[in-house]
């Protein structure tokens, strides 16, 4: 059975959000709404201060609660576990946008663009898209990986820190990686406790795991708060 | 002519029917809210409900029933078709369950009553409602039903309106036999239809509030406790609130 997703190696993720663009200029979507973001956490204090990158997507879960809640049954599974949204049936209810505990929905009311005279390239994915508003995310490049290509982001990321493959295939790029590059390090996902089981795994940043343990040592022995 | 199901089947038979329709809604109630949990809705119910004040609660949750049930704001926005015969359900739905409650209430010995008394008026015209949008969703049942369940729920929810409409007339026109069948029909789908709900397209009336009421409840009760400090600073909702979560995730994950 084949399980699609995505191991993202926090040990290399610069915060450049190449794939934010890439992701952008891929799915062409209006403005406020990114798939695929960097959400940046500054820690400790001067001297001693670290920056975290956490590269962020919809999880592809194997128990989407976006998919639970629809009332339309618009979003669905496929049998390589990409959950998609099909736009026509979409009724507009936004439970979904709630329901997903990694807020990667999006509900943009209105379809504005970048530029007041929209570019062709805007023009393009206007008339692409079937029927506007609907619920909007990630569809992990389905159009790219049927047609044997890595999703956008994966492509861009100059420190090559996302890896896209098949979960269940030992000999996928993923598990490969874990095997040859990261043989210690064990995979978590984001949010255990929503109970999603979500098929995008990430790998620790071992340097920040020390300086975040290191600022909770001294800040307990300061007695404070890190 | 009167109806009593007691004239038709053993009492023991009609507890035991009742009695398994019961345990398949407990059944179904409990796997969703099973699943509701684990969206967080509880937590962020029980989170609104211990910062914020009464009147408060009472105010947001009348404010999101108004807005999503009496404007129904973010129900259904691509067709005014769609929305027509969604609401026109809703509604006969709403109508003929205060249509039973009344009958229930006034006439618990059902006797015949007159087309024009009151719980009559109501459930007619509420299963007139049922039946307009039923036709419009089974005539697109391929399009809006993706699970079969879902198709099941409304073709149930269609012979409720028929078979209560026929009984109505044949209690009027037709023999004994005849009424006796048709109503058997009509409980037996009403039943099925309850007993179903928790596993049908049928739950979203209460998912569905209940969702993006916690979520608005959440978001007082997160700017009452100074987690979000300036709204401004979150303008696309809890977007940006979960997005933190999932950072504070994973430094939680570095610390341990």
């Amino acid at each position: 059975m084949t399980r699609l997703g995505m191991l993202i190696d926090l040990a290399y993720c610069i915060g450049c959000n190449a794939c934010t663009v890439a992701c952008k200029q891929e799915q062409g979507t209006p403005p406020g709404v990114m798939y695929a973001r960097v959400l940046v956490r500054e820690f400790g204090k001067y001297p001693r201060a670290g920056k975290i990158f956490l590269p962020i997507l919809c999880m592809h879960c194997e128990h989407p609660p976006c998919m639970k809640v629809c009332p339309s049954g618009a979003i669905t599974r496929t049998e390589d576990g990409v959950v998609l949204i099909n736009e026509e049936i979409c009724s507009g209810a936004q439970a979904c946008v709630t329901a997903c505990p990694y807020g990667a929905i999006f509900y943009p009311d209105t379809l504005h663009t970048y530029f007041e005279t929209p570019t062709p390239f805007e023009e393009y994915h206007i008339q692409r898209r079937r029927k506007f508003p609907t619920a909007m995310k990630c569809n992990l490049c389905i159009q790219r990986v049927r047609d044997g290509k890595d999703p956008a982001c994966v492509v861009t990321c100059p420190t090559d820190c996302r890896i896209f493959g098949d979960w269940d295939d030992p000999e996928s790029k993923i598990n490969k990686y874990l095997r040859e590059r990261r043989p210690v390090a064990e995979p978590f996902p984001l949010r255990p406790d929503a109970g999603t089981r979500p098929k995008v795994m990430y790998l620790p940043d071992t340097y920040a795991v020390k300086r975040v343990r290191w600022e909770v040592e001294l800040a307990a022995e300061r007695g404070g708060a890190v | 002519m009167s109806l009593r199901l007691t004239d038709f089947y053993p009492v023991w038979f009609i507890d035991l029917a009742a009695a398994v329709t019961v345990v398949f809604i407990a059944a179904g109630v409990a796997y969703r809210m099973l699943e509701l949990r684990r969206i967080g809705v509880f937590t962020h119910m029980a989170e609104a409900a211990r910062r914020l004040s009464p009147t408060t609660l009472a105010t947001a949750i009348l404010s999101e029933l108004f807005s999503r049930v009496v404007m129904t704001r973010g129900v259904i926005t691509d067709s005014r078709w769609r929305w027509s015969a969604h609401y026109s359900q809703f509604a006969g739905f709403i109508l003929c369950a205060i249509a039973t409650t009344l009958v229930y209430i006034y006439y618990p010995t059902a006797e015949p009553r007159h087309f024009t008394a009151i719980p009559k008026i109501i459930g007619n015209i509420g299963g007139i409602l049922l039946l307009v949008g039923g036709v419009y969703f089974l005539l697109r049942l391929s399009k809006w039903s993706r699970r079969p369940v879902d198709a099941v729920f409304t073709a149930l929810l269609f012979t409720v309106a028929v078979t209560g409409f026929g009984t109505q007339f044949a209690r009027v026109s037709g023999g004994a036999s005849v009424t006796f069948w048709i109503y058997t029909a009509h409980l037996v789908s009403v039943a099925a239809l309850l007993a179903s709900a928790p596993f049908t397209r049928f739950f979203h009336a209460v998912q569905t509030p209940l969702i993006r009421l916690s979520e608005r409840l959440y978001m007082l009760a997160s700017v009452k406790s100074g987690a979000l400090t300036v709204l401004k600073q979150y303008p696309e909702g809890t977007r940006s609130f979960k997005e933190e979560m999932l950072v504070e995730n994973l430094l939680e994950k570095y610390k341990s």
